[in-house]
């Protein structure tokens, strides 16, 4: 069970500048079926997928809204310009090949010809453009959206199947946020009607949509990858997807056979359900990502560096390992976890210390300060380590009351800087820097919707280490920077993120990608069929 | 009773009128959630990038008559919903809203309308029974069974039958709505734990009330004759009796049923059952004030109409209750 | 309905004797005594009594009887089954199930008590004014009235806990809020019952006595009708704090109801859903509680009928 998957930044730069990335293409038998042929399908494989999630998306318009391909079923409608392989890795998506300039202040990539949305029109560059625009637009993307590309400055049409990104800084990971999640693509001509029937270019077609109950996808027959034998992608005929918030009854529903794959079962039950039913089901245990604490700097009780740092000592890490993961993944105090290839080991941060934690309180006459917390209302992990959180800070001094809040009042909450906590979580990122500018960056808009930090030394740090190619130098430079977040603490790391997923041993040609996916290049959902 | 006839309708037309006022209390109120909020109305109404934007806010503003003076918002709002059933577009979702609601409005009411009678399969013969033996241990226990439905939570109840029938025995689906016209079969068995959970609950309101309604009958002058003359205590019991005992049972059913329109939330949020009470409850956890005041508008609406369908059927049955 | 003949109802009063117009307070003590007697008599009554004695000593009780803090958390300990240390057993806290239960009690019994008060508190003088000036009055008051039982209680209360929610309330505020929103939906239920009681009190003879020897309208209204309708109101106050319990529990249930962590058995039994194959402990503790505290709020309400108002009882 080797879970944790390295991205190896040496491996990605051969993809840029070499053809290999055509090499790989063709090892996933990435070829693209020519439109005049009709769709090979594989004669035996079909069948409907009952996609059980324990998300399900705000809304439709994946620009407005996190399409996230681990546990929303509606992210089956998306690819993007980049694609990732079940190991993490960053691969071509409907890009061919890219290729940045000496600086890279400057990406030239090449669309693949006759990829076509939902709707029969084809991915152009145009197309891509005004994808990119949209994201962009502040009114239409998301903080998490503009943070991914904020530094794309204009975009440039080459020709019909060449695009060129003008980058306002050198950023090395340009292909790594250009991944479906976020940056997916919707049809242009249907952007005005993306929340009520969007058109993407994924390997399914939506059919219809009711919040928490379910999303109906079907197959898009002209859908551009194919396996190894030259049979068309996907082989499933339609995806169901069933959203259950609750551990318990997802995991029920899995075992009485209404759905027939799960994203997550609870950390308490995994054991138990392995012993039990492992011969009926296949399970994965996946790295999902971190969850963390983020001190507003915007304004409240926690600008205050004294009470950040008390905060940060009144924290047992050991109770959130037991109580919110049932001793599942282990404690972290950084994004990623042991043994990958970015875990800094050089990190230095602050220790479980409750007596020092309220000796700075009382230094700094803030004894009883009212803290205003907040957290994701729609997942267990989430609420559960915000109570616990609470209870260690109530335990030191600290007054907090705590605010569950559903996604859309939870972004708004956090827009406006009207928290003092928050209890965040990531996902995997593919590049370091995916974390460390997005989440941390100054002038990232995720960063001002979240801590509103701003520390320049910070910033130079992650700026010179997206412009490095060597990761020894950049782990120098990620660990100097995270030392900083170790003391000023705008982030204060809790745990890692473990998923469990379980499917029943009818789902053939499906596992997740290691970090989570259910969909990804050359697996998961596209290569997944019902054996009947 | 001379005039009878006509007396019942003049009530039905009182009661009718009547409805207008009570209506137009009923959306005042629901009006009033959105202005009794902190903040700006706005920031309500419309989704949250178009509030925050100056632009766009100034124009939504007018477009939603939010200058103007509150009553002459009032009349917009309701206007537009009267006239044109347009209650807006979701916040969350930004679809709109009378789809969403009216789509999920069959689910609700599939599920309300088999509680109702899964109740009354369960009150009427027991009530009976507990009245025809009363006093005995069977009384006892059927009274004692019928408070202690009534003390038990549903939502409890909702999750010990999960866990007993769903988890443990393995019997039934412990979530999911499948459509009648889809599948009659399936769509039953994933009806039966959560109409169960709703109806046992009914049941044990309608057995005590059953009961006593019997054992009001039973003391009726025309048993007494109807005994007298010879016929089986069998037939004087199921063919009169009951009859007419049925009348305020089924009244109080159809008002149970009128109740259950507004009070299937927790039901269907254990259920995840797609009614309107699970989008209302959505609603309100993602603040989305547009569905929350259409919702509640609706279900009252729907309350108040069986309410009043209920009560003038009552009338029409038994005439002999004073009208008014 | 005005009877005539004399009928020994322990409320209320036929004639013009002086026990008749003696204080409220000596015929008060004397139905006590009554209702007590009649109480031991009826075994239902009694059990539904003393469990709300319980319910009530262990609410008021709750600092003294939680063994621990409620909302302590110890992550050693968590997730045991009931044991000596721990009676009920842990939560996935490793909070004491016991103590929450027990706070969950106070918390109830307060919210409960305080919402019947403010429902009896609105809705008695409402109904009271509209029974005895009757005409336009009458009418107008129970149109709203009207409108009022119209919205279906959970609705109600879904509107209130939006409103109370959007606003950032502490615990107390929270709690207020919620009292005053249950005290208001049960105002139009105490009115109606009222009113219903007061326009048959209105017609007797004593009152139209005090009406010729000049005694002022309130002081006929409040001071002497009130008082012998009082035990429908008393029956349904008992009830009512059943029905409180079963609603603040669902809205506790769905989220709606006090902030995490506080004690409380809806919140409680929302936590133990997560866990209910593994765990079905922590939901069977805080559910038996409610229902205990119900079904003895239901048992002695339905003794109290059977005792205030014999008229009603069953036969």
């Amino acid at each position: 069970m080797d879970r944790r998957q390295q991205t190896t930044a040496l491996s990605r730069r051969t993809f840029l500048t070499t053809t290999s990335a055509a090499l790989v293409g063709a090892a996933l038998g990435g070829g693209l079926a020519p439109s005049s042929e009709a769709a090979r399908r594989h004669p035996q494989r079909g069948g409907t997928l009952l996609l059980g999630t324990r998300l399900d998306v705000a809304g439709l318009d994946s620009h407005r809204n996190n399409q996230y391909h681990v546990s929303h079923p509606a992210a089956a409608l998306y690819t993007g310009l980049t694609d990732i392989d079940q190991q993490g890795n960053i691969v071509p998506g409907i890009a061919e090949s890219w290729e940045p300039n000496q600086e890279l202040t400057s990406w030239v990539f090449r669309l693949r010809q006759g990829v076509l949305f939902h709707n029969g029109r084809e991915v152009d560059a145009e197309a891509v453009k005004l994808n990119i625009l949209r994201i962009k637009d502040p009114a239409i993307g998301t903080e998490f959206h503009h943070g991914a590309l904020h530094s794309i400055n204009v975009v440039d049409i080459l020709d019909k199947y060449t695009v060129r990104f003008n980058l306002s800084e050198p950023d090395a990971s340009l292909p790594a946020n250009l991944l479906h999640y976020p940056t997916n693509l919707l049809a242009p001509e249907a952007f005005d009607t993306a929340s009520e029937h969007p058109i993407g270019t994924g390997p399914f077609k939506f059919v219809s949509w009711t919040r928490w109950h379910e999303t109906r996808l079907v197959r898009f027959e002209n859908y551009w990858e194919t396996d190894a034998e030259g049979n068309n992608l996907p082989y499933l005929d339609q995806i169901i997807g069933k959203p259950k918030k609750e551990d318990s009854v997802r995991l029920a529903a899995l075992r009485t056979g209404q759905i027939n794959l799960i994203d997550h079962i609870a950390p308490i039950d995994v054991e138990r359900f392995k012993k039990s039913y492992g011969a009926q089901f296949t399970t994965w245990d996946l790295h999902l990502g971190g969850v963390f604490v983020v001190f507003n700097f915007r304004q409240g009780p926690f600008q205050d560096q004294r009470l950040r740092t008390a905060a940060a000592h009144a924290i047992d890490r050991n109770a959130i390992h037991h109580s919110a993961f049932y001793g599942r993944g282990e404690m972290l105090d950084q994004p990623y976890p042991r043994g990958n290839l970015w875990y800094l080991e050089e990190s230095r941060s602050l220790a479980y210390d409750p007596d020092k934690a309220k000796a700075l309180l009382k230094a700094a006459h803030a004894v009883g300060t009212v803290i205003d917390m907040i957290c994701f209302a729609n997942l267990a992990y989430n609420r559960e380590c915000a109570q616990i959180v609470q209870e260690m800070w109530n335990r030191v001094g600290f007054k907090v009351t705590l605010r569950p809040l559903d996604d859309v009042p939870l972004r708004e909450t956090l827009k406006k800087g009207d928290f003092h906590g928050h209890i965040g979580g990531n996902s995997y990122r593919f590049d370091p820097d995916g974390f460390f500018e997005r989440n941390l960056h100054s002038k990232s808009d995720y960063t001002q919707s979240l801590s509103g930090w701003h520390n320049e030394r910070y910033d130079r740090l992650v700026e010179e280490a997206k412009r490095i190619l060597d990761p020894a130098r950049r782990k120098e430079l990620y660990t100097e920077a995270w030392n900083i977040v170790n003391v000023e603490l705008p982030h204060f790391h809790l745990h890692e993120l473990t998923m469990t997923s379980a499917a029943a041993r009818e789902v053939k040609g499906y596992q997740p990608c290691v970090v989570g996916p259910f969909t990804y290049r050359g697996g998961g959902i596209r290569t997944a069929s019902i054996e009947t | 009773m001379e005039g009878k006839d006509s007396d019942v309708l003049k009530y039905t037309f009182y009661r009718v009128l009547q409805l207008i006022p009570v209506w137009i209390l009923l959306s005042m109120v629901v009006f009033a959630i959105v202005h009794a909020l902190p903040g700006d109305a706005i920031d309500a109404l419309v989704p949250p990038d178009a509030a925050s934007n100056p632009a766009t806010r100034a124009a939504l503003e007018k477009e939603l008559g939010l200058d103007k003076p509150i009553y002459i918002q009032y009349l917009k709002w309701l206007e537009r919903i009267v006239l044109h059933g347009d209650f807006g577009k979701s916040i969350t979702t930004r679809r709109t809203i009378s789809v969403e609601i009216f789509k999920r409005l069959p689910a609700t009411i599939y599920l309300a309308v088999t509680a109702v009678l899964v109740s009354l399969v369960i009150a009427i013969p027991l009530g009976t029974i507990a009245a025809v033996k009363r006093r005995t241990p069977v009384d006892y226990t059927a009274t004692a069974t019928a408070l202690l439905g009534v003390s038990v939570p549903e939502f409890w109840l909702a999750i010990m039958c999960i866990l007993f029938f769903s988890l443990y025995l393995g019997w039934l689906p412990a979530s999911e709505y499948r459509s009648p016209f889809d599948h009659f079969g399936l769509s039953l068995m994933h009806l039966v734990l959560p109409a169960g959970s709703l109806g046992v609950r009914l049941a044990a309101i309608t057995t005590r009330l059953t009961r006593s309604s019997m054992l009001d009958e039973v003391r009726k002058e025309y048993v007494d004759t109807a005994r007298s003359l010879g016929l089986p205590e069998r037939r004087v019991i199921y063919k009169y009796t009951l009859r007419n005992a049925l009348i305020p049972t089924v009244t109080v059913a159809g008002l149970q049923f009128a109740r259950l329109l507004g009070g299937t939330v927790v039901v269907e949020s254990i259920f995840s059952w797609p009614g309107v009470g699970l989008v209302l409850y959505e609603a309100i956890l993602g603040r989305d004030y547009p569905m929350i005041q259409a919702a509640i508008l609706i279900l009252a609406t729907a309350f108040v109409l069986m309410n009043l369908l209920v009560d003038l059927i009552y009338r029409w049955l038994n005439p002999r209750i004073r009208l008014g | 309905m005005a009877e005539a003949t004399v009928t020994r109802t322990p409320l209320g009063v036929d004639d013009f004797t002086e026990a008749g117009l003696a204080q409220p307070s000596t015929r008060f003590w004397q139905l006590f005594k009554n209702a007590v007697s009649e109480l031991w008599r009826n075994r239902l009554a009694s059990v539904g009594a003393l469990m709300v004695l319980i319910l009530f000593l262990v609410a008021l009780l709750a600092p003294f009887i939680a063994r621990y803090d409620p909302v302590k958390q110890n992550y050693r300990e968590m997730l045991q089954g009931p044991s000596a240390t721990h009676w009920f057993g842990t939560d996935k806290f490793g909070r004491d199930i016991w103590s929450r239960v027990v706070w969950g009690a106070q918390r109830s019994v307060i919210i409960s008590v305080l919402a019947v008060m403010v429902g009896i508190l609105c809705g008695v003088p409402l109904g009271t004014l509209s029974g005895f000036y009757g005409g336009k009055l009458d009418a107008v008051l129970m149109r709203v009235v009207d409108a009022w039982l119209a919205f279906p209680g959970i609705l109600f209360y879904l509107i209130a806990a939006t409103i109370i929610q959007a606003y950032k309330l502490s615990l107390f505020w929270n709690t207020v809020g919620l009292i005053i929103a249950l005290g208001v939906a049960q105002t139009p239920s105490m009115a109606r019952l009222v009113r219903g009681s007061v326009l048959a009190e209105r017609e007797r003879e004593y009152v139209e006595a005090s009406h010729i020897i000049g005694e002022g309208h309130l002081y006929i209204a409040f001071r002497q009708i009130l008082p012998n309708c009082l035990s429908p109101v008393i029956i349904q106050a008992t009830i009512s704090l059943g029905i409180e319990m079963l609603v603040l529990a669902a809205l506790s249930f769905l989220g709606l109801g006090a902030p995490p962590p506080t004690p409380d058995w809806g919140a409680d039994l929302n936590l133990a859903r997560e866990h209910m194959e593994t765990l079905p402990y922590l939901a069977i503790f805080p559910g038996l509680a409610i229902s205990f505290a119900v079904l003895g709020f239901n048992l002695f309400g339905d003794g109290l009928r059977d005792i205030l108002d014999p008229r009603l009882a069953d036969r």
